[in-house]
């Protein structure tokens, strides 16, 4: 006769919210019971008695939190509910309890996702208003240390493209985003030659899979590729972004990846921090890999989880498919070795040290297209990591299709007091153009978010 | 006339209720090797001069099942776990005799996996060999679906007739989600079966045979009474009764006060910390705990500390006068040789009674000061101790209660914070501790009458409870009521009725479930009005952006109370308009 619980290796903080009175439109799969079966999975396997696994309730994030991050256009308030305050707040409390040393890894299970949230905000795309991960990074920085080195690794099978937009400048972030072939899904983008600003390139990296990837050749990327260069760069946290669409249930997408697959990649990449991304087959798949996710995160046997129609088979992968992916690992570990001699082709070199570049940033549920002009300085002040000045135009699409041109000033929490006094000149400036309905100043180094409006 | 009887650990009180009065009481030691002598003690004072064909009802609270599971008082259990995929289910091997077997069943009631008749054949043999007759048998989720439970049932009463006695099935024991839970407390219930047999019949027929034939009643760890005759098949429902007793004695005490009240229950070795909210206990969240064990057994929350009335005072490494957490004797001023917290009570004069003389000599000693206002103030600076160790640990509670757990916008954003107004306190020093104990916590005190008996008194009025659950899935046309009833367990929705199995009419069945249950229960007391739906929740299912169904979930309840005959007799009114005599409310 023996009663000995479950040994857990690691101390696992979830911060567990359904938000069951919440969905983007009755039908739509980010809905009221898309944690619904997991819920269930996770009582019923009764992971929350386990002595080492604590449940925490989310807090609200604040507007400030929001801001810290994003340029909310016309502002906070008006993009970011409720809903998406307490997702974001979730992955506070998470980092919260992770930093005060109450848990040694912390899972935020919150809905709904946001690492499709880019830094200026027209709208909502791919089912996301406010970036989850990175207003939680931010509020760690500013509370804690601003010198904290992350690295993000994104699981999800849509390519974090908000997520990267936002620290596409930041040195002391690394963001790997692993996803399906942007060729092949949504949002099209996420290309290995996508390599961050020209003061951080090699700091983002875009692994895009072949459509039929399984756990052998994600797993195949995760030893051969990720694992090195994460040890590499020597981050003070690890971030899982961890979308659950990979799945080979999953509605949305194409890949192959098993419950099993999951709890073994969560395992090798060790983070301290995880947050919930997408992953749309409720029934199928979320219940087996949430679970699969916490027990390999607190350090406990999952040997014994599989989905119901699971066969080992699944794992495999043909000889085609993993030469394919063999391919890509060279080419993103080639871009990661020689990352201090490359020359960004996506910008274009102004004088005094400034860049620029345009993109075209589309919101799929609120039918917004975006056009942004990105002007970044490279400042050659130790330790400076410049300013940045985004113009944008928003192009509501749908019946009023009115235009929304904002200006925006943003001042990185490390940069100089030369670059601090430029920024501000320019903010006045921009205010003073009267071209634009909005201005607005991001200065994290006053952690103090300024908004003009025309009217 | 009603009786209560509360077995204690070290006493069994009873209290005999006439004419809606106390009119007597009575305690004795408790005899742990025969609970029914001790029950028949109390029965004999409590009845003496009285007519016994006026004793219309009788509540026990025992630790009987406490003990069994304390002593491990049981007979070889089996224990066959039906886990599916997951947690690694080897940790959950508790019984003396175990078995995992394939089959499963998914989160939505599906049958995943069958069972393996070879597997089946092999286990028919093993529990032939092992020549146990009690068998606990759970499935991961059996509360979505006790197919599979009622199939190996089924097959192994067939194969093996006659052999197996006792078979319980966690569906019926444990229908809340959370299989370790399941399985820890259907074991448990299997494993006290006999032997609760054993008393309930032992009590039954030395009850008749003295002449009584009142109705008899076990209290609930969930502060509610059962008729005896279904401990039987729910022991583990006992568990933690005595708390769950003194809770309901506050209640019985302090009947209408409605406002946010913290209970302290203080004896010789442990205090006791539970909340009222509006006149109604809380819940312990996932259900009690006992030993090592987590069971899903619905309780009143409550929270011990190892610190009492008997808790002795020592002299740490430091040279730090200190209460520690333990009992070596009664206190100096009753006869003992260690200071205790007792003691500090009489040197300071909170508390009357006792030798304070002893008091002294015993705190001189440890001391080595023999000035007594030193050995005053050295009291004074225990009884604070005391109140912080109180203190903290009543916060800890508050802020477990304000972590929990809320999973919609709408409870996140109304949740509100949890502060006593009053404090409330029974057992022996209540009278000395509760004036500084209130003004520590900044809360209006409540000195409930018969405190002294308040668990007795809490058994003999509590009536009965339920919690019933629904679960329906329209997509799959089914519905599930909790229990053992006939109709309880799956239910099918037929094709005509699909479209109209609305929320409404879900609560409609679980409501009428419910109250044909209470009505059951065969008490006067328990008229539908008592019955409420605690929780309702429903759900789209979505497929392809078409909606294929709905599911229901749904909790009804008789919450926890006392039988409202009797509550006006007792009731300690604290509000300002009626004044207070200074017997029922002390002033700190
Ligand atoms: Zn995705
Ligand atoms: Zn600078």
């Amino acid at each position: 006769m023996k009663n000995t619980l479950p040994q857990i290796k690691n101390r696992l903080g979830l911060v567990f919210f359904p938000a069951y009175d919440w969905a983007i439109t009755p039908d739509h799969p980010e809905r009221e019971e898309r944690l619904l079966y997991t819920h269930d999975q996770i009582l019923e396997e009764g992971l929350l008695d386990l002595p080492g696994i604590q449940e925490f309730k989310p807090e609200l994030a604040t507007e400030k939190d929001v801001a810290r991050v994003h340029i909310c256009v016309p502002n906070v308030t008006n993009l970011a509910t409720t809903s998406h305050l307490i997702s974001a707040g979730g992955a506070i409390t998470a980092a919260k309890k992770y930093l005060d040393g109450l848990v040694d890894k912390a899972f935020a299970l919150v809905r709904p996702p946001g690492h499709h949230a880019f830094r200026v905000v027209h709208g909502n795309r791919g089912f996301c208003n406010i970036n989850n991960e990175a207003i939680m990074v931010e509020w760690l920085r500013t509370t804690y240390n601003p010198n904290l080195k992350i690295a993000f690794i994104d699981t999800d099978a849509h390519h974090a493209d908000g997520t990267q937009d936002i620290y596409y400048h930041d040195p002391h972030v690394l963001h790997i985003s692993i996803h399906q072939d942007g060729r092949t899904l949504y949002p099209g983008t996420g290309f290995s030659w996508e390599l961050g600003g020209p003061g951080a390139m090699g700091m983002t990296l875009n692994i895009p899979l072949p459509p039929y990837t399984t756990d052998e050749g994600y797993l195949y990327v995760i030893d051969q590729l990720i694992l090195p260069i994460v040890q590499e760069f020597k981050p003070d946290i690890i971030i899982n972004s961890a979308g659950q669409d990979n799945h080979y249930s999953d509605p949305l997408t194409n890949m192959s990846i098993t419950a099993q697959g999951y709890a073994r990649l969560n395992q090798k990449l060790d983070p301290q921090l995880a947050v919930l991304q997408g992953g749309y087959s409720i029934e199928d798949a979320l219940p087996y890999v949430n679970v699969g996710i916490i027990l390999a995160m607190a350090g406990l046997d999952y040997s014994h989880l599989r989905e119901p129609d699971y066969t080992p088979s699944r794992s495999l992968q043909t000889v085609k498919v993993l030469d394919r992916i063999k391919k890509v690992t060279e080419q993103v570990r080639y871009y990661w070795e020689n990352r201090q001699r490359l020359v960004s082709n996506e910008f274009q070199h102004l004088e005094d040290d400034y860049y620029y570049r345009e993109k075209q940033i589309f919101y799929d549920t609120d039918y917004i297209s975006e056009d942004q002009k990105e002007i970044v300085k490279l400042c050659s002040t130790d330790n400076c990591q410049g300013h940045l000045f985004i113009e944008s135009v928003g192009h509501h699409l749908g019946r009023t299709g009115h235009q929304v041109p904002i200006a925006a000033v943003i001042l990185p929490r490390l940069s100089c007091k030369e670059c601090q006094k430029t920024a501000r000149e320019k903010y006045a400036k921009y205010c003073a153009s009267k071209q634009f309905h909005h201005v607005y100043l991001q200065d994290q180094v006053a952690d103090e978010y300024i908004h003009w409006s025309q009217n | 006339m009603i009786i209560g009887i509360d077995i204690g650990g070290t006493h069994t009180d009873g209290v005999l209720i006439k004419n809606q009065q106390i009119h007597q009481t009575s305690k004795v030691i408790t005899d742990q090797n025969n609970l029914t002598t001790s029950i028949l003690k109390v029965l004999d004072n409590l009845l003496l001069n009285q007519d016994k064909d006026q004793v219309t009802r009788i509540v026990f609270s025992t630790t009987l099942t406490t003990n069994l599971i304390a002593q491990k008082n049981y007979p070889p259990t089996g224990l066959i776990m039906i886990p599916g995929p997951g947690l690694n289910p080897d940790w959950l091997k508790i019984a003396a005799h175990n078995w995992v077997i394939s089959g499963s069943i998914d989160h939505r009631g599906r049958q995943v996996t069958a069972f393996n008749q070879e597997e089946l054949n092999q286990l028919q043999a093993e529990i032939q060999c092992a020549g146990i007759t009690d068998l606990a048998i759970v499935g991961k989720f059996s509360t979505r679906n006790p197919v599979q439970e009622k199939q190996l049932t089924a097959f192994l009463q067939s194969s093996l007739p006659d052999r197996l006695r006792n078979i319980q099935l966690g569906h019926q024991i444990a229908p809340v989600l959370n299989f370790p839970r399941r399985v820890q407390t259907t074991w448990l219930n299997t494993a006290v079966y006999q032997e609760y047999s054993k008393f309930a019949a032992s009590v039954q027929r030395s009850v008749l045979e003295r002449g009584i034939t009142a109705e008899l009643f076990l209290l609930k760890a969930d502060g509610g009474t059962m008729p005896l005759e279904n401990g039987l098949s729910a022991g583990v429902e006992t568990i933690k009764s005595g708390p769950a007793a003194s809770i309901m004695g506050f209640l019985a005490l302090t009947g209408t006060d409605n406002r946010t009240s913290l209970l302290l229950d203080i004896g010789g070795t442990t205090t006791d910390i539970a909340l009222l909210i509006g006149g109604i206990p809380l819940f312990e969240p996932e259900g009690v705990q006992i030993g090592n064990y987590n069971t899903s057994v619905r309780g009143l929350l409550n929270r011990s500390i190892s610190f009492g009335g008997d808790s002795y005072v020592y002299k740490d490494q430091t040279g730090n006068i200190r209460l520690q957490s333990k009992r070596i004797g009664p206190a100096a001023a009753f006869g003992g040789n260690t200071p205790t917290l007792t003691d500090a009570l009489v040197i300071t004069k909170l508390m009357s009674k006792g030798d304070r003389e002893h008091a002294f000599s015993a705190f001189e000693q440890l001391t080595e000061n023999n000035d007594p206002n030193q050995i005053i103030t050295t009291a004074r600076a225990i009884i604070q101790q005391f109140y912080q160790i109180i203190a903290s640990e009543v916060e800890k509670l508050l802020n477990e209660l304000k972590q929990r757990p809320v999973y919609t916008i709408h409870e996140l954003l109304t949740d509100s914070e949890l502060k006593p107004e009053v404090v409330m306190m029974i057992g022996g020093p209540a009278n000395a501790l509760l004036p500084g104990i209130a003004e520590f916590l900044d809360l209006e005190p409540v000195l409930p009458r018969y405190h002294h008996v308040a668990n007795a008194l809490g058994a003999a009025l509590a009536r009965p409870t339920l919690r019933e659950t629904l679960y329906a899935d329209t997509e799959q046309r089914f519905y599930i009521l909790s229990g053992k009833d006939e109709a309880s367990g799956k239910q099918s929705i037929n094709h005509t009725q699909k479209n109209n199995f609305t929320l409404d009419k879900a609560k409609k069945i679980l409501l009428d479930y419910t109250t044909s249950l209470a009505v059951q229960k065969q008490n006067p007391v328990c008229s539908d009005d008592f019955v409420e739906i605690t929780f309702e929740e429903s759900f789209n299912i979505v497929r392809d952006y078409q909606t294929r169904g709905q599911i229901f979930r749904l909790e009804a309840q008789i919450k926890p109370g006392i039988i409202s005959d009797f509550t006006d007799t007792f009731i300690t009114k604290t509000n300002s308009t009626s004044p207070l005599s200074p017997e029922r409310r002390v002033k700190p």
